[in-house]
């Protein structure tokens, strides 16, 4: 499906997701209030062209993008060029993020570290860690539920993962945040390569359900 | 053809999830995974933690949306305003429409019945972290003690989350609930009430619709506690100013405590 045949066949349902009677569809046409529809809305706007719908996605996500792209790649300058590519992709190819798969913050942050990872493997040599953590810290200017909710989420998942066994943690550590891929982490941890997928897929499926015990169904 | 069996290409799932395969596998799993529905819901899973994994707020340079704004803008032939700006409504078609302050309450469906049930006295001691005289719940500053507080309650154990969502299923207020009784909120993308009207929370406590508070035109964050029984479902609605003893309008959004 191209996204131009989105842009026509989600125009229904796109009415019918705010509730609106065909009558008053002119009134509505541009969808006021985009900071107040969901991420599932806001795709659908963006895939109609609504610039401001692709402004408003940036706000609320842009700064979890360009967090984790930095993060991993260790680069101001690399982040930057993944977080505009990432936002560019989303204004062409909005049809790509299923909704029935996941939030759009999941998407675009599984989508950041995928690229993060390209960028990363494509480097002759690792920065070192320490020039990774050295990173500063800044918080950006959203909404302070956002905020707090960032907090609280960034606290039950670090003791989600520290509630891991230590080699379950260690690997999708060395893989997730340095962009390893597992056959490189067996050979770092010197395990076989077999023992290293379980403890990812094992660690992961623990973390998830401990999220869920908390209440975190939805990552958004 | 895929070289590899199911029982592999399941044990890849974990490692796909976090990038952490070659090219070569990711293509066989991506292949597997158009087919098999089961994999599919395993990953999207694991995906969803790898996301919360990587999550790590950082403010973008500014001038950033301006660099994607322009790719945009080549692309298509037009501009893109600055999402931290005032954010103009405004499509492409040209068309141009205000923010309808009220547009969002009033399309929300009716939920759940429960409110229609005659109240019982409203007894819910609300307070903001230290000012117990306050009647509104809404009171948090970026940074407060509420944040802190409410990274607290959800590191106590015992806690609960509950998201309050609309009829279209987004999240519009999440509580978390604490077993002393002590609760808090958090809300967003509440749209803005004009000021004759306010946000009131509400607990259902044994099929009655209990007060739990105002939460005022603008929500953000804040606490509140309840006296007695612990509510199965809380809900918001929209009411005058004041606030009323008994909801008169449908909940614009609901959640159940998970039992």
């Amino acid at each position: 499906m191209t996204a131009t045949h989105l842009r026509q066949v989600t125009r229904q349902q796109f009415f019918r997701g705010l509730g609106i009677r065909d009558a008053d569809r002119t009134e509505y046409l541009s969808m006021p209030a985009l900071d107040t529809v969901s991420d599932e809305q806001l795709v659908v706007a963006i895939a109609r062209s609504r610039e401001d719908a692709l402004a408003e996605a940036y706000r609320r996500h842009g700064g979890a993008v360009f967090g984790l792209a930095k993060r991993v790649t260790g680069s101001v300058k690399d982040a930057e060029d993944i977080t505009q590519d990432l936002f560019v992709r989303l204004w062409s190819e909005p049809e790509r993020y299923d909704a029935a798969r996941g939030s759009l913050r999941t998407f675009l942050l599984n989508r950041t570290h995928g690229r993060a990872v390209d960028v990363v493997r494509a480097r002759t040599s690792r920065e070192t860690r320490e020039e990774r953590d050295a990173r500063e810290t800044a918080s950006a200017p959203y909404d302070l539920e956002r905020q707090v909710w960032d907090l609280a989420l960034a606290d039950l998942v670090s003791r989600a993962l520290d509630s891991l066994p230590e080699e379950e943690r260690r690997s999708i550590e060395l893989a997730y945040f340095d962009g390893r891929s597992y056959r490189e982490v067996a050979v770092l941890l010197a395990e076989p390569e077999g023992t290293i997928k379980s403890r990812i897929r094992n660690g992961l499926r623990r973390m998830r359900a401990s999220l869920r015990e908390h209440g975190v169904e939805e990552f958004r | 053809m895929s070289t590899l069996s199911h029982e592999e290409l399941q044990e890849l799932l974990g490692a796909y999830a976090i990038d952490a395969v070659d090219a070569r596998e990711r293509t066989e799993v991506e292949a597997h995974l158009e087919q098999c529905p089961r994999c599919r819901s395993e990953v999207d899973g694991l995906r969803e933690v790898a996301a919360a994994l990587g999550h790590d707020v950082e403010e973008p340079p500014p001038e950033l949306w301006s660099k994607v704004a322009a790719s945009v803008a080549r692309a298509d032939g037009s501009a893109v305003d600055h999402p931290q700006g005032d954010l103009t409504l405004r499509s492409r078609h040209g068309d141009e429409a205000q923010p309808a302050r009220r547009a969002i309450p009033s399309r929300f469906t009716a939920i759940v019945a429960v409110a229609a049930a005659v109240v019982a006295l409203v007894f819910a001691v609300l307070y903001a972290d230290s000012d117990h005289s306050t009647d509104n719940v809404q009171s948090a500053t970026p940074g407060s003690a509420q944040g802190a507080a409410i990274r607290g309650a959800l590191a106590t154990s015992g806690h609960q989350l509950v998201n309050l969502k609309t009829a279209d299923g987004s999240t519009v207020l999440k509580v978390v609930t604490q077993p002393s009784g002590r609760d808090y909120f958090m809300a967003s993308r509440l749209p803005d009430l004009p000021g004759d009207e306010t946000y009131q929370l509400w607990g259902a406590i044994s099929n009655q619709a209990i007060s739990l508070g105002l939460l005022g035109g603008s929500p953000q964050a804040g606490g509140f506690s309840v006296a007695s029984t612990r509510p199965s479902t809380f809900m918001v609605t929209v009411e005058p100013a004041g606030g009323v003893v008994v909801p008169n309008s449908s909940p614009v959004a609901t959640g159940q405590v998970p039992t």
